[in-house]
């Protein structure tokens, strides 16, 4: 699972990167015994808000539809891990993507031959996708995943949170950690290769 | 600097085919019963869900809506034990209650049968919930799903073993690990003797439970209420031995040191 953790605050002081992996930082354990400490949001409240933001936005990040709930679990135990240091600097949606997008990123390292696998799918694409039924619908997210599976994921995290979340350029750097004009560029760098992908997949669907 | 149009958008002069593309997309959203086995997994009450599958998808596709916080208990079982939150907010509780750790773990991979039917009624202060087979012990979980911190091994640097004058009560749903630290750590202030126990009676229960880390931390300040500056010290000691490089470190730390300045002026 994810090592990315960073800095937990924690009654007042400030501990390093954690080296030994994640690790719970349970609140009663760390804050004190003052109830009033504990009106923060919650793992679980935040799960209501948010994890069918975050179940989406893994699949678009590239995790296979038998492995998102898995990965949608390890992204809220991670939440509820990390909950206890989330600072509100960012809206909790954005730090759930920032989650996200580190638990996909993982993940898709550690798939990498399977995703080797299916770009030989690529040319089998044979149904519009631009069907308005359910199965054109699934066809299509099938034809937007091949697609985004041609980025590279610093590019494709950026894609999916502003083009298909529709998160503010500046909530989306937060979310992947870079400097906002790093953002830009990996947005439109994202979108160049997403044109020509799909303009290859036309073109193959074309040829047959 | 603005945000450029979006391919979705109306002015967007991408290609069509894109923005029908990107619309797909946005439409997939987990159905209630996907949510409902996901809450499960985690421990989650009926709270944790949104209040219909339409809200569900109007929530991922719209943005959230504020909703009611009441506390909650989260128990994400693993393979190694527990974990566990509870807000010890004023406002109504729902307590998760999770199956005894002693139920064989099923059979099947890590996708845990759903749970029984969770009512979309209204929560009553005080209420426990049985979490039921969804928040049975998990099953053998791959180690990425939810990496742990390995137990103490047996190097003569185990924490307190506490002699099992109270016998495990494993069909008691309050008898969580979560829930008995949660209790430790809400009588932490007003009697750390009770704290203490419950730590002890957690250590007996869940000797290589998940949040043995957590036990301690809140044993060590139980034993500084109780004004046992010395056996705090020894056991945060053990602690560091123990759990190296623990996040819980400074905060034991800290711990000690206000203990030191308050005696020690």
């Amino acid at each position: 699972m994810g090592r990315f953790f960073h800095k937990a605050t924690v009654a007042g002081a400030t501990h390093g990167t954690l080296a030994d992996g994640p690790r719970l930082l349970w609140r009663g354990a760390l804050a004190s015994s003052d109830p009033d400490r504990t009106a923060a949001p919650t793992a679980a409240g935040l799960f209501r808000d948010y994890g069918a933001f975050a179940w989406r936005v893994l699949r678009r990040l590239g995790v296979a539809e038998r492995d998102v709930d898995d990965l949608c679990q390890e992204v809220f135990v991670t939440v509820h891990r990390r909950i206890a240091s989330f600072e509100q600097r960012s809206s909790p949606r954005t730090w759930i993507y920032g989650i996200c997008v580190r638990t996909a990123s993982e993940y898709r390292r550690k798939v990498v031959h399977r995703r080797e696998v299916l770009a030989h799918e690529w040319l089998d694409a044979q149904v519009d996708p631009c069907q308005e039924t359910e199965a054109g619908l699934r066809e299509a997210r099938a034809v937007l995943d091949r697609i985004l599976d041609c980025l590279d994921a610093d590019k494709r995290a950026v894609f999916v949170l502003y083009e298909i979340e529709e998160v503010s350029m500046a909530e989306v750097a937060i979310a992947v950690g870079c400097p906002l004009q790093t953002a830009y560029s990996r947005l439109h760098g994202a979108r160049r290769e997403v044109e020509a992908a799909l303009h290859r997949l036309q073109a193959a669907r074309n040829a047959t | 600097m603005s945000d450029p149009t979006r391919l979705n958008d109306p002015g967007s002069t991408g290609p069509e085919s894109l923005r029908r593309l990107i619309q797909a997309g946005r439409s997939e959203v987990p159905d209630r019963e996907r949510l409902r086995s996901l809450a499960g997994r985690l421990g989650f009450g009926v709270g944790s869900l949104p209040a219909s599958a339409g809200a569900a998808k109007g929530a991922a596709l719209l943005g959230s809506v504020g909703v009611k916080m009441g506390a909650v208990a989260l128990i994400a079982l693993a393979g190694a034990g527990a974990l566990a939150e509870v807000h010890a907010a004023r406002a109504p509780q729902v307590v998760v209650a999770a199956a005894p750790k002693a139920q064989p773990a099923p059979a099947t991979a890590s996708r845990l049968p759903p749970g029984p039917p969770i009512e979309e009624a209204t929560e009553r202060p005080g209420d426990v919930v049985p979490a039921g087979p969804s928040a049975a012990p998990a099953p053998p979980v791959a180690p990425r799903l939810i990496a742990r911190s390995s137990p103490a091994k047996a190097t003569g640097n185990e924490l307190p073993v506490v002699s099992p004058t109270m016998e495990p009560s494993p069909s008691s749903p309050v008898d969580t690990e979560f829930s008995l630290l949660e209790q430790a750590q809400r009588t932490l202030a007003a009697d750390p003797r009770r704290s203490l126990d419950l730590t002890e009676r957690d250590a007996r229960l869940y000797p290589s439970g998940a949040l043995a880390q957590e036990r301690e931390v809140i044993a060590i300040q139980a034993l500084l209420g109780l004004g046992r500056t010395d056996e705090a010290r020894a056991r945060a000691a053990r602690f560091s031995q123990v759990f190296a490089g623990s996040a819980y470190a400074p905060r034991i730390a800290q711990l000690l040191d206000s203990s030191a300045s308050t005696h020690n002026p």
